[in-house]
């Protein structure tokens, strides 16, 4: 590079040369024409200042058009010498790269306007000014209506599955009593059985024998009576349960409309959840972030989907629909799967021109084992099923001992699971028992699942960072390329939030194979781009920029 | 079985249940609808009703 910020051997005529192809996007023509023992004497004195008049005067001798004083002043300042060039020449690209994605367009546009007010608001989007953001979010009134906040543990019955559940053992557990009752204490067992078959259609029917012969299991010496007991004592917890998710869908509908009146929307979180893990995850991921020092006093309106429901699968798309174009920018929370739903999502904000922040969680191991120790068996067993569909050499890593743990703890898991009465009850006694048979192979079970969890989640960030074609998308009205911008910690992603909202992201630019990159520095991810290859650029901008 | 044929078939330890498939809407009560009429015959639903007035007698005027 042949920028010397602290003064000294001053510019050379080819290196002239190269930041005005670089400013005008253009390479420079009829270089025979150029008087280059001219330049070279101009040039030789990196700390002589050169002003608007000298800087066009410079520009006509390589051949180019020259700028007007406001774009001068904008990208090169007072201060200009000739050392400087180069760096108001990297102000200059980055803007372009920012507004226009396009270095000849941007040249063009900027170097021509005459009118300071008119200049400043062209270029206002790529710089922000960070105090006057900040004051704007500070100085909002309070929302008129806030949200009524879902517990933590009660958000899965916003999602359907978890709410299908207790309503479905509910029937069941209904059905079981009607009958247990019907027979009378004194019945025997196949009389019961006979009776369940009479009330229940085929399709249900060995689930109700598996949830009397779990009981049964359970309890050998137990005859009709104490079964209608334990069934009338599950009716009443599960008729509980059935409330709590009522109550909650009904927080969760005023919620929605809580968030529909809001006037303003800063955050949108991109996620898809089905299973009570995915919305615990997501409430805690939510907590944390909001509630970080990087961000707090901004006091952000964000859209969180565990606090928000709506039966209609249609308005509900409407709602995220709305959402997104409102909000300023997207968190996009990156679980297990990548889904149609989240990757509209992604893929919609990045279509507006708005940032998306993509968070993958680097994982603790040992934390992230303890962690799951500290989970339902169905549930641990749920993410062994998931790590096995998503990373596809966990077989390959297994040695002797591993192998064991697995036959082991997946018996042990699927017998517990199959033994469960209740989907929607959790069964504390059971859980703790089950604990403790399985001691340290459960430890070691689990750490497997954290660490191919670890790298599933350290891939996916790779993919999404390096080489995942749809990282980039390009903003529908403008051409300009978008990247997501890929974090690992909550920190992280606070301090990047921030940075987006005030409009104070930082950013290196570089040239690497045949394109250049601004490069966003807390994620290293590319958030804007512009390339060199001349067929592609004729005919991508020809849409656009005509 | 071996842990790599165990890997490889991914055996679900239960069937797939109604209440876990994926559904057009997020309606609970559409889904309560279908859900009992799948589960009860008609048998069911008679018994269904006796018991349900077996069980209001004694707490007349009283929800459940």
């Amino acid at each position: 590079m042949f920028w010397h910020p602290d003064g000294g051997a001053g510019l050379s005529p080819e290196d002239l040369i190269t930041c005005v192809a670089r400013l005008t996007g253009t390479e420079v023509k009829g270089q025979d024409g150029i008087d280059k023992d001219g330049l070279e004497e101009i040039l030789q004195d990196d700390s002589r200042p050169i002003d608007c008049s000298q800087f066009n005067e410079l520009l006509l001798m390589v051949h180019k058009d020259r700028v007007e004083a406001p774009f001068f002043d904008h990208f090169f300042g007072p201060d200009c010498t000739i050392g400087t060039i180069p760096r108001g020449v990297e102000r200059f690209q980055q803007a372009a790269l920012l507004l226009y994605g396009n270095f000849v367009f941007g040249y063009r546009k900027l170097s021509r306007m005459k009118d300071v007010a008119e200049f400043k608001r062209e270029v206002a989007a790529a710089f922000p000014d960070a105090k006057a953001e900040a004051a704007y979010f500070q100085n909002r009134q309070p929302k008129l209506l806030e949200i009524d906040r879902i517990k933590k543990d009660h958000t899965p019955f916003v999602g359907y599955l978890s709410a299908n559940e207790v309503r479905a053992d509910f029937r069941r557990c209904e059905l079981l009593l009607a009958a247990a009752e019907t027979v009378g204490a004194a019945g025997a067992w196949d009389e019961l059985l006979t009776t369940v078959r009479e009330m229940a259609q085929q399709e249900e029917l060995a689930l109700l024998e598996a949830t009397i012969n779990n009981f049964r299991a359970a309890n050998p010496d137990a005859d009709l009576a104490r079964l209608a007991e334990f069934l009338k004592e599950s009716f009443d917890q599960i008729e509980q349960l059935t409330k709590t998710v009522d109550s909650v869908r009904a927080r969760a509908t005023r919620n929605q409309g809580t968030y529909l009146t809001w006037d303003h929307m800063d955050v949108y979180f991109a996620t898809s959840m089905r299973k009570a893990w995915e919305y615990k995850d997501l409430y805690e991921f939510i907590d944390r972030l909001m509630g970080a020092n990087e961000i707090k006093d901004l006091g952000l309106r964000y859209f969180d989907p565990t606090q928000a429901y709506t039966d209609n699968r249609v308005n509900k798309g409407l709602v995220e629909a709305l959402m997104l174009k409102r909000a300023r920018c997207t968190v996009y929370s990156v679980q297990d799967t990548d889904t149609l739903g989240k990757d509209s999502e992604l893929a919609s904000t990045l279509a507006q021109g708005k940032p998306v922040i993509a968070f993958i969680p680097d994982l603790d191991v040992e934390k992230r084992t303890a962690h799951l120790l500290a989970e339902d068996p169905a549930t641990i067993l749920e993410r062994w099923r998931f790590v096995l569909y998503a990373d596809d050499q966990i077989g390959q890593r297994l040695k002797g001992d591993d192998r064991k743990v697995v036959d082991q703890l997946e018996d042990a898991l699927k017998l517990f699971c199959g033994q469960k009465i209740w989907s929607s009850l959790r069964d504390e006694d059971a859980i703790r028992r089950f604990a403790d048979a399985t001691g340290g192979a459960l430890k070691s079970f689990c750490r497997l699942i954290a660490t191919a969890e670890k790298i599933v989640y350290d891939k996916r960030a790779r993919t999404l960072k390096e080489s995942h074609p749809l990282a980039l998308q390009v903003n529908l009205d403008t051409g300009v390329a978008n990247g997501v911008l890929v974090v690992r910690t909550i920190p992280d992603c606070a301090a990047l939030l921030r940075r987006v909202l005030l409009g104070e992201m930082e950013f290196s630019l570089e040239e690497q194979a045949g394109m250049w990159h601004l490069r966003e520095k807390i994620s290293g991810c590319i958030y804007r781009v512009v390339t060199n290859d001349r067929k592609l650029n004729n005919c991508f901008w020809n849409f656009y920029l005509r | 079985m071996s842990t790599d044929t165990r890997l490889i078939l991914n055996l679900p330890a239960q069937p797939e249940r109604f209440e876990h498939r994926e559904r057009a809407d997020y309606d609970l009560e559409r889904f309560d609808r279908e859900f009992q009429a799948r589960l009860y015959s008609e048998k069911g639903r008679e018994i269904l009703r006796a018991w349900e007035q077996r069980e209001a007698r004694p707490a007349k005027g009283e929800d459940r």
